[in-house]
């Protein structure tokens, strides 16, 4: 509709002024109908001004086309053309323009005869036949004939004239079937003598006809109006039939599909199978091209565009793809397509970045050539008009081609030396206009002006000066007929001889050789081509630095100096800072302070720490252990070289002596374990600190800057671990939260499960960080990434920054600009973590706050007892020490076993008093089976530790850990423990679940698709919220229940919340008696109020009553003659009169609610409760029937004794208030005329949109089952309405 | 519940038109359909629109030409095979939209899906917590979804058997009744909480939830093209609802107001089917709010039992009566199907509301009842844990009328039958 709204909005604008211009064109046209040059130049204007026009008001391309026709014959056919839109479109035109076109039809002819018999083709036809087309050339060309002059309009339309040809100017004026408008188109009998009566016959005879002309008017008479303006809303396409619906009706999607995947059922094109490429040097061959977009996939067709005009190729091709297999692999065409477009959009080939796009149905394709060859066509004819000359009219390379005899013939191999073969023609610093038009110029031309040397930089190549071969452009061809074993790119020609360049390649280096080699005095002609070989280039070629090159290394300069302006201003600031907040006695206690607690610490460390640690570390003490796993002497040891560097340098306290004491005696006791790096980090310290002499009385708590990378001293299998943990760390984003969870719950130390077992634990959690920091350094040494310009200038200096040196500030930041992917974010990611890490660990510190003292001690004990731990580990338990050792452990736990064993059989019989969830039962029965199958695992898991101070339990049990599979797996550590277990569920009958193994397996996966978890967990697995299992087992085996309202209210969500505001408020009553207190105060105004209300309504009905006595009668008076059922009227009226405005809506305490809609005043009448009138029994058989019926809410009210209204089935409106405790309406039971009515009051003012209530004041039922819980919510609530 | 006096209405469907023109009237007829241009008539109402071949429509103009086709009075559905495995009652049981699976789920807290070929089991998925009441196929078979007692409803990939990541979790009492979209992309859920969900799939949320009911919401269902919901609770009341606005378009009410347990859309959209715990199974015209037909001789006062639709035409083994009218064959005529507590599955003639058949061969209540594919099986399950499978089959040529019926239904799978029917899980 907004279509054809517009279209004829168009049409009217633009052709009501277009017709009368036009009007004013025809009658100058009919004052000189003969001379050919005003027609012209008539015609000319004509266009000129519609075209004008057309520009103004171009509402569609159809009128802007027609319009900018610029030839003479082209006049009428925007005449006729606009005759027929006008019929088409508005009918209102067609009476101006078909009495136009009549007379222009007729010159129309006549001009189409006189070109016929000029010879020349009548040209009308051919803008006629095809659709105006934006970009087709006729409109090009008429633009830019618009912008030359009328008088040039002829010449200027001359050149162009060589592509599609052009309308010759009309030369003579047509005949015409009509006359011109202007011109008498007859005469009219005004006065005929014959018939005047009054004269008599010589009168008659000599009276001539008195006539007069006609159709000289100058002027149309306006057309009538367009019947369809005065259509309210046309032009504006709002217009409607009133019985049919809009179709603009909003229908909104309910649900935002994703886009449809192609599969073999869907229609259409399909996915995109083709690129289009643009960009490349168009002289790229063909093959070259294929190959470059072979990489992504088996290449089925390239197409690469030549101009129509001049064959040149236009650097834009169509590379269409296949399905192929490849390695086994099947590679769709769609595939392939979309990753040429992402990988190679942007590439280079040779030296042109090309573009390259999907191209679904070569549309783009299309368009790109278009718009290349109208650039093309424009900058010929911009060529053809600034040169004076005519252009020769064939294509230039074509003639040349055609011309020159000894050029290769047309259908020469389109290899590299067909495709170069056209290459020397056009040179390169000079306009294609240039060539000269005939071959002998275009030979001539092949020799270059400007010596080919300079210009061939690098590339290798081949002289041939001229005095072994005349310098002839001629020569050209033959040479390279010769030459074309070898694999040249160009041969030029200068003065001083031929150029043969070769790619600029090892490839194109040995070509050169080769062709050196083969062909140096060989024969052209008669001549003897002595040659020069020049494999490396021009030797003297000097290269000049590229202008990039040159801004980066400014760039550079810039940045650098700045920071280094940066730096100092810094240091000033600081400084001024320090001189101004300093006092000198302060600094110096300061220092003195800081000097006090060096020398103190360094006593410490070298007075106690370090015999200690020589002690411990003298590698005689480790013969035994060394000789047990098969090491070989710690001398050639690179750990032991660290402990010779440590020993070595002892004077300065190592900063990790906590640490370095975990991690030797693990390393060596299992040298095939799996990597652990945290067990490294001992070694890797040695080496920092070799590098870091003098921090060593920094306060140990705070983190160190990064040591320096560790050297490649480990193996490399360490390295390959490294890799596999450096992709879990930078793969965070790609799992999904499962995983995360589990990989979390491996990646993370052991000892951060449980910190709180062993203390050194805490040790552990540092040293986490430090391992990070490791792969920090592994990151160092590779190559410095490039970041490109946007991420220079949003971190500038921050860049040049090691990420460790950053400050936290500063990391996030590059963290969030820096692409995820970028080592340099990666690193800096990393460094923020172990931040955030080595914080929470430092917390975590000062809560132990353990005297450090407190490390070396535990330190000693350690390495006391390192000798002992390879022998309890309980998977080498063939040792007689072993077994004593683990006797040893017995003992000690003990006491935490029989718990452990109390724990299972009350489990047992927890399981077996509770036989009805199956679930529980099972696990009950079956934990033995899981026991058995799972204990060899077990005994891996459980984690020793040693104790020092004092005998502990080996293993905390975790009181809280629910006994599920997990929890028995976790529980049970060896073979004693599942003896115990065993004992324990004796006499439990096993329980048939089939495969154990399977059975636990999806144990564990329901919990944890429950849980979210997995392992041992402290919460039971089990459904949130409100759940009463069915006794059958699920919701519809068992079958339909009533539920009673008092269970609704423990589930359904807003009754929650009522209940729980409810409770809050009782509970906060109890809390503070005063609002118990103004509770109950309310609660006495209430029922004050509601008596005041009484008594208030008995006065106020009286004059209420009165009132409405004085009205009906009134209006009885004046009904009376009228109607007799009046009366009926005024009493059905009379409450209704008064009613106020309330609506019903959902309502929090119990389904529908009614709620005003106006404020109300207190004591304000607001709505007659309205229903049937029944009596006691048929209310107490409804009761039964509606309970029956499952009508949730009772809408029964006792009005008086044996009347009840019921409003269940018929009523209105006041059967939604709600019950409450502490209402704001009051039900009163009023007399109007003899007839009893219950009408609600407002018990208080009543604001807008506040919920109408009342007290029901139903019978207390203190013993009942089901009463009905009250949810109003209200202070002094009751719980219940009855 | 005359209808007769129904005026009649503009605007209506061409087809509406055509039947009008037929003497009866063109309005079905609450009682004394047995007339036989009524039953043709009503039987183009009820019949899914997609099942009348162009041929057929065709001859829709001459309904007297029509009658040479005798309808079937009976129906001949044998047992074919019992599928074991499930430990508790099962709550519903279901064909995939493809027909390659039956899925069903049960109060043991599993749900089993199997081949419906061999009937072989070939997942059992487990995850909830509690019993499940509810499946629903997603429209390309890949998914199902799971509402169970633990209020959470899951979904779960077929080929894997492994429930997706994110269940759907608000509802604050039992799920009870569930139903895909068309497109897939949402799910509509009925609860115990008395809340009509209505959930992208997608995402894992609730798009709306409607205000729906005072009591458990029992059925739900998508509409064929998916603009509407039907809901149903044991309020008596059955609710159309608008998807894309959530507005309640339509409350159809019984005077009775008994418990709805189950609705569905007939497969042309057009009508609800509706069980009540008045032991009858309601079809309603929703857009005019009256009851079509009433279909009665089961048993169901206690438990929700869901239903289904079918069609059947003639048999093949009958070419006498078929006067070689190639259209004349492919008629077919929908049948409506409803579990009974006593063990029964009763079929009835959508329009004539025939009794065609009762399957008997359930210990105790029938749960549910879904047909498969091509309407030559349909598969019941119930509280005695089993799932039964039945194939149609020509009728016997000596039928006696009830006799047939009696002895079909009761007898046990025998010998002759794919003995691979009986299978017990591992």
């Amino acid at each position: 509709m907004s279509h054809t709204g517009g279209g004829v909005e168009g049409v009217s604008r633009s052709v009501s002024p277009g017709t009368l211009k036009r009007k004013r064109e025809m009658a100058g046209f009919t004052h000189s109908p003969t001379a050919n040059t005003t027609a012209d130049k008539l015609s000319s204007s004509n266009t000129f001004t519609s075209s004008r026009l057309s520009h103004g008001t171009s509402a569609d391309g159809r009128t802007t086309t027609k319009y900018r026709s610029p030839d003479s014959d082209e006049m009428q056919q925007s005449d006729s053309g606009d005759t027929l839109r006008g019929i088409g479109s508005a009918s209102s035109l067609a009476s101006t323009a078909s009495s136009v076109f009549s007379s222009n039809s007729h010159a129309f002819a006549q001009n189409r005869k006189a070109s016929l018999m000029n010879g020349l083709t009548p040209l009308t036809s051919h803008s006629d036949s095809s659709p105006p087309k934006p970009s087709s050339p006729p409109t090009s060309k008429a633009t830019a004939n618009m912008a030359s002059t009328n008088g040039l309009l002829a010449t200027a339309r001359l050149p162009a004239s060589d592509t599609p040809p052009e309308p010759p100017a009309a030369h003579k004026e047509r005949p015409r079937m009509l006359p011109s408008p202007g011109k008498a188109k007859g005469y009219r009998v005004v006065w005929d003598p014959e018939l005047d009566g009054k004269l008599s016959k010589e009168e008659r005879k000599r009276a001539t006809l008195r006539k007069r002309e006609f159709g000289t008017e100058k002027y149309e008479p306006d057309p009538p109006p367009d019947p369809r303006l005065a259509i309210p809303g046309y032009m504006s396409g709002q217009c409607r039939a009133k019985d049919r619906p809009s179709k603009a009706i909003w229908r909104p999607a309910p649900y935002n599909l994703p886009p449809y995947k192609v599969d073999r059922y869907s229609v259409g094109p399909g996915e995109p199978q083709q690129v289009v490429a643009l960009g490349f040097d168009p002289f790229l061959p063909e093959a070259t091209l294929k190959l470059n977009f072979s990489t992504y996939g088996s290449v089925a067709l390239v197409q690469s565009k030549t101009d129509p005009e001049t064959g040149s190729f236009l650097g834009i091709a169509l590379i269409k793809y296949r399905d192929t297999i490849r390695d086994g692999l099947e590679l769709t065409a769609v595939a392939a397509a979309k990753r040429a477009e992402t990988e190679f959009n942007g590439e280079r080939i040779g030296l042109h970045t090309i573009k390259v796009q999907v191209d679904r149905e070569g549309r783009r394709f299309k368009r790109y050539v278009e718009n290349a060859l109208k650039k093309a066509r424009e900058e010929r004819a911009k060529g053809r008009s600034a040169s004076i000359a005519p252009p020769p009219p064939p294509p230039a390379v074509a003639a040349i081609r055609a011309a020159d005899a000894s050029a290769p013939p047309l259908n020469a191999p389109k290899g590299p030396s067909g495709k170069s073969s056209t290459a020397p023609i056009k040179p390169p610093e000079g306009p294609r206009a240039s060539i000269a038009p005939n071959p002998k110029s275009a030979a001539a031309s092949l020799i270059e002006e400007e010596l080919v040397l300079s210009k061939i930089k690098r590339k290798p190549y081949i002289t041939i000066p001229h005095a072994s071969v005349p310098v002839l452009g001629t020569t050209i061809p033959h040479l390279k007929k010769r030459l074309k074993a070898y694999d040249w790119r160009e041969v030029r020609l200068d003065k001083s001889g031929y150029y043969v360049v070769f790619e600029d390649s090892k490839r194109g280096e040995d070509e050169t050789e080769r062709c050196f080699n083969e062909c140096n005095q060989a024969l052209l002609f008669t001549y003897k081509m002595g040659m020069e070989c020049q494999k490396y280039g021009n030797p003297n070629y000097e290269r000049s630095p590229s202008p990039e090159r040159v801004i980066v290394a400014k760039q550079k300069r810039e940045n650098f100096d700045r920071l280094k302006r940066e730096d100092a201003e810094d240091m000033e600031i600081e400084k001024k800072n320090r001189a101004e907040n300093m006092a000198p006695v302060q600094g110096a206690l300061e220092q003195l302070r800081i000097e006090l607690r060096d020398r103190i610490m360094g006593d410490i460390k070298t007075r106690i720490a370090i015999p200690v640690f020589h002690e411990s570390l003298d590698p005689a003490k480790h013969t035994a252990k060394r000789r047990k796993l098969g090491l070989p002497d710690p001398s050639d040891n690179d750990n032991n070289k660290g402990s010779a560097l440590l020993f070595h340098k002892a004077g300065d306290t190592p900063p990790h002596i906590p640490k370095g004491r975990h991690g030797y005696p693990l390393s060596h006791s299992k040298p095939l374990r799996p990597h652990d790096p945290h067990h490294q980090r001992g070694r890797k310290g040695e080496r920092e600190r070799d590098r870091l002499p003098a921090n060593a009385f920094a306060d140990e708590r705070r983190r160190r800057p990064a040591p320096p990378k560790a050297a490649h001293t480990r193996g490399l299998h360490f390295k390959l671990q490294q890799m596999y943990a450096e992709e879990e760390d930078s793969d965070d984003e790609r799992r999904t939260s499962i995983t995360r969870d589990t990989e979390d719950q491996e990646s993370r130390p052991l000892s951060r499960a449980s910190r709180t077992s062993t203390p050194f634990d805490t040790d552990s959690v540092a040293e986490t960080p430090q391992h990070k920091r490791r792969k920090v350094e592994d990151w160092e040494e590779e190559e410095k990434e490039v970041f490109d310009g946007l991420q220079k200038q949003l971190l500038g200096h921050l860049l040049h920054k090691e990420p460790e040196d950053l400050a936290t500030r500063e990391l996030e930041q590059v963290v969030n600009t820096l692409p995820r992917t970028s080592k340099y974010a990666i690193r800096a990611r990393t460094e923020l973590y172990i931040r955030q890490r080595s914080k929470d660990d430092d917390d975590l510190f000062q809560i132990t706050s353990r005297p450090k003292f407190d490390f070396v001690a535990d330190y000693v004990n350690d390495v006391a007892m390192a000798k002992q731990e390879p022998e309890s580990r309980p998977s080498v338990d063939s040792d007689v020490k072993a077994v004593k050792e683990k006797a040893k452990r017995k003992r000690k736990t003990k006491k935490q076993l029989m718990e452990e064993q109390e724990a299972l059989k009350a489990e047992a019989k927890r399981a077996k008093a509770v036989s009805k969830p199956i679930a529980q039962e099972t696990v009950a029965k079956i934990e033995h089976k899981e026991i058995e199958m799972e204990a060899v695992e077990e005994l891996q898991h459980a984690r020793y530790k040693f104790t020092h101070d004092k005998p502990r339990r080996t293993v905390e049990d975790d009181r809280d850990m629910i006994l599920d599979i997990d929890g028995w797996q976790e529980l049970i550590k060896d073979d004693e423990d599942l003896a115990f277990a065993k004992k324990a569920f004796a006499d439990e009958a096993r329980y048939d679940i089939g495969d154990a193994k399977l059975w636990a397996w999806k144990q564990k996966e329901i919990k944890s698709l429950n849980s979210g978890a997995y392992g041992p967990v402290q919460a039971e697995t089990g459904i949130e919220g409100y759940y009463v299992p069915n006794l059958t087992g699920c919701a519809r085996t068992e079958g339909v229940k009533k539920i009673l309202n008092e269970e609704k209210s423990k589930y359904l969500p807003h009754r929650i919340k009522v209940q729980r505001a409810r409770e809050e408020r009782q509970a906060q009553a109890k809390a503070d008696p005063s609002v118990a207190a103004n509770a109950a105060a309310e609660a006495a105004k209430i029922a004050a109020a509601e008596k005041i209300a009484s008594t208030a309504t008995s006065r106020s009905n009286r004059v209420n009553n009165r009132r409405l006595v004085n009205d009906i009668t009134l209006q009885r008076q004046t009904l009376a003659t009228a109607n007799s059922d009046a009366d009926v009227a005024i009493r059905f009226n009379q409450l209704k009169k008064r009613k106020k405005l309330v609506k019903f809506d959902r309502s929090a305490i119990h389904g529908w609610g009614l709620y005003a809609e106006e404020n109300i005043a207190v004591t304000d009448l607001i709505i007659e409760y309205v229903g049937e009138k029944v009596r006691q029994k048929i209310a107490d058989l409804r009761e039964i029937r509606y309970e029956k019926q499952g009508v949730g809410s009772s809408y029964l009210f006792r009005m008086m004794d044996d009347e009840i209204v019921d409003a269940t089935k018929k009523g209105g409106i006041a059967r939604f208030i709600n019950h409450s405790c502490s209402p704001n309406c009051t039900a009163k039971i009023i007399k109007v005329e003899g007839t009893p009515r219950i009408v609600i009051y407002a018990l208080k003012d009543i604001s807008k949109n506040e919920e109408l209530t009342y007290d029901y004041k139903f019978e207390r039922e203190l013993g009942s089952t089901d009463r009905i819980p009250c949810l109003c919510g209200s202070a002094n609530c009751k719980g219940f309405l009855n | 519940m005359s209808i007769t006096a129904i005026p009649e209405r503009p605007g209506r469907s061409p087809k509406r038109k055509r039947s009008e023109d037929s003497p009866n009237g063109g309005i079905p007829q609450y009682d004394g359909a047995t007339d036989g241009a009524a039953l043709q008539y009503a039987y183009d109402e009820e019949m899914p629109s997609e099942l009348q071949s162009p041929e057929e429509q065709e001859l829709d103009g001459a309904p007297a030409k029509k009658q040479k086709v005798e309808r079937p009075t009976r129906l001949n559905y044998v047992p074919y095979m019992t599928l074991r495995g499930h430990k508790r009652g099962v709550a519903a049981v279901k064909f995939s939209p493809d027909g390659r699976w039956i899925a069903s789920c049960s109060a043991d807290a599993t749900i089993k899906i199997w081949d419906s070929k061999t009937g072989a089991l070939a997942h059992t998925l487990e995850g909830h917590l509690a019993g499940i009441s509810t499946i629903a196929w997603s429209p390309d078979s890949k998914v199902l979804a799971s509402g169970s007692d633990d209020k959470i409803i899951r979904l779960w990939d077929i080929s894997t058997g492994k429930c997706t990541a994110a269940p759907l979790i608000g509802h604050h009492n039992y799920v009870y009744s569930l139903a895909f979209s068309p497109k897939g992309n949402m799910l509509v859920s009925g609860s115990y909480d008395e809340a009509v969900f209505l959930w992208d799939v997608r995402t894992a949320r609730i798009m709306r939830s409607l205000p729906a009911h005072s009591d458990p919401v029992s059925g739900v269902d998508f509409v064929r093209d998916g603009t509407l919901v039907a809901s149903c609770s044991s309020d008596g009341l059955i609710r159309i609802w608008d998807t894309s606005t959530g507005q309640c378009l339509k409350t159809l009410v019984h005077e009775d107001n008994a418990p709805v347990t189950s609705v569905r859309f007939s497969p042309n959209g057009r009508f609800v089917l509706a069980a009540t715990l008045d032991s009858c199974v309601r079809l309603w015209n929703y857009v005019e709010g009256r009851v079509v037909k009433t279909y009665q001789g089961h048993k169901n006062e206690k438990f929700s039992i869901s239903t289904a639709f079918g069609t059947y035409g003639v048999e093949d083994d009958k070419p006498a009566e078929v006067d070689g009218d190639e259209e004349e064959q492919k008629r077919d005529w929908a049948f409506a199907a409803c579990g009974s507590e006593d063990g029964r599955t009763v079929l009835w003639d959508v329009s004539s509301k025939e009794i065609l058949q009762e399957l008997k061969g359930h210990d105790g209540v029938v749960l549910s009842v879904d047909v498969g594919l091509e309407d030559q099986t349909i598969i019941t399950c119930g509280n005695d844990k089993t799932i039964k499978m039945w194939k149609r089959q020509p009728l016997p040529v000596t039928n006696g009328t009830n006799g047939t019926n009696g002895t079909n239904g009761n007898h046990e799978p025998s010998a002759t039958e794919p003995t691979a029917g009986t299978l017990d899980e591992g």
